[in-house]
């Protein structure tokens, strides 16, 4: 065997890349991917005889592929918002931790008692953070009428709130954004299923068709959320509005 | 007590939103193919609304970490393109019987051809012997030698030089099907 790396001779870097787009943009159908089994093996919280199972499908069904792929890059992203997420942990203020005991200087005493003095203040200013990041986020608690999702918070709706609609003029209003060109409105079921979307709005006003909404009870939350194309081509989204169908 | 804090829920509250938001994004990108291009939006708002239900319901915020959130994502997206693939089989099936033009986003004759290169390699992948099989796969979907190692449990040396070899079957493999990677 040589010492060759994979990929020398056998097949070119190039090759290998374009066999990986080649699998990459297969999108034939596969069986039913067990995702969970998936992430659990990229994330090695299976046995490796399990992993090497999964490995298996993934070789001999696109769908299964797919799956991996994207477990993997959400994986690795996953790890990096952890690592830019550290814990702190502030279940006992460190001037309580029992010192070890052995007999040091006074001087070297007077210093520990100082460390253990910064140690507890620090210990109350985690606890004043941790407190301040608690308070902020319970103010910061979901509005169940209005889901962040965008960027923007300039596309703001024009429909009250939480209201309910008749099912023949759903209609939905909002403003902002000035400079849009068009407007795309995206319409989603309480399950969370988009089942309508429109593209290339002219005006700040769109009227959901009664058909598309025929099969949701009276009640039934609608979510919707508006996107302004801009002069540059980019689009801005704003938030998700919602409101129910009577 | 156990808090999180930091970018992923600092200054912002829906600062670990955004980040996910933009993650999801990166990877869709990266891994669906050009056909769903124009469904990407809609694969990414799908799964973020799941995460920020998810998130209202959750008495403890603290207990929502940023891996835990992801694989939700993740879960939620494999979901919807299972959904979208059943579609796309109706749809087929309705072209099949009516005039209906199908709309096909991407290049055709790309996606074609992608297809068929797809087909030949998952042909010739299980030709191979298993350990080389496995190591070759993991190789093709981006993995390191080290980590294609540490995913199959074994030596980095022994998968370096699976991988070698796998991927020289594999080579002659396709090209017996007249296919030049």
């Amino acid at each position: 065997m040589s010492e060759r790396r994979p990929g020398d001779d056998t097949l070119e870097a190039e090759g290998v890349e374009r066999l990986r787009t080649a699998l990459r943009e297969d999108d034939a159908p596969g069986e039913p991917v067990d995702a969970d089994l998936v992430w659990r093996a990229v994330r090695q919280e299976l046995p490796a005889e399990e992993r090497r199972a999964v490995i298996e499908r993934v070789a001999a069904d696109p769908a299964w592929a797919q799956a991996w792929r994207l477990a993997k890059a959400m994986s690795q992203a996953a790890a990096e918002a952890e690592r830019g997420a550290p814990e702190v942990k502030a279940e006992v203020p460190a001037a309580r931790v029992e010192a070890p005991a052995k007999v040091v200087p006074l001087t070297a005493r007077r210093s520990w008692q100082g460390r253990q003095a910064m140690a507890a203040m620090a210990a109350t200013v985690v606890v004043l953070v941790g407190a301040v990041v608690v308070v902020r986020q319970q103010q910061a608690q979901v509005d169940p009428t209005r889901i962040r999702g965008g960027t923007a918070e300039v596309i703001a709706s024009r429909v009250p709130e939480a209201t309910a609609l008749p099912r023949e003029r759903f209609e939905l209003r909002w403003s902002g954004v000035p400079q849009a060109v068009s407007w795309s409105v995206q319409v989603s079921s309480e399950d969370l299923k988009v089942f309508h979307r429109a593209e290339r709005l002219e005006s700040r006003e769109y009227t959901v068709p009664a058909d598309v909404l025929a099969e949701l009870p009276s009640g039934a939350r609608v979510l919707w959320q508006v996107e302004a194309r801009l002069p540059d081509g980019s689009v801005q989204r704003g938030s998700t509005f919602v409101n129910r169908v009577r | 007590m156990e808090l999180r804090h930091g970018p992923w829920a600092g200054a912002s509250p829906d600062a670990g939103l955004e980040t996910l938001r933009r993650d999801l994004g990166r990877a869709l990108a990266s891994v669906c193919p050009a056909s769903l291009a124009d469904r990407r939006d809609d694969l990414l708002q799908v799964a973020m609304m799941k995460v920020v239900e998810l998130r209202g319901r959750a008495p403890g915020r603290a207990e929502l970490t940023p891996a835990y959130l992801y694989r939700v994502a993740y879960t939620t997206l494999i979901d919807e393109l299972r959904r979208m693939g059943a579609r796309k089989e109706v749809a087929l099936e309705e072209v099949a019987e009516g005039p209906q033009q199908p709309v096909a986003p991407g290049d055709p004759e790309r996606a074609a051809g992608a297809a068929q290169i797809a087909r030949a390699v998952r042909d010739c992948l299980q030709g191979l012997v298993q350990d080389r099989r496995l190591a070759v796969t993991l190789h093709l979907q981006g993995h390191t030698v080290p980590e294609a190692a540490e995913l199959l449990g074994w030596e980095a040396k022994r998968t370096e030089n699976l991988i070698y070899r796998g991927l020289s079957a594999l080579r002659a493999c396709l090209s017996s099907k007249g296919i030049q990677p």
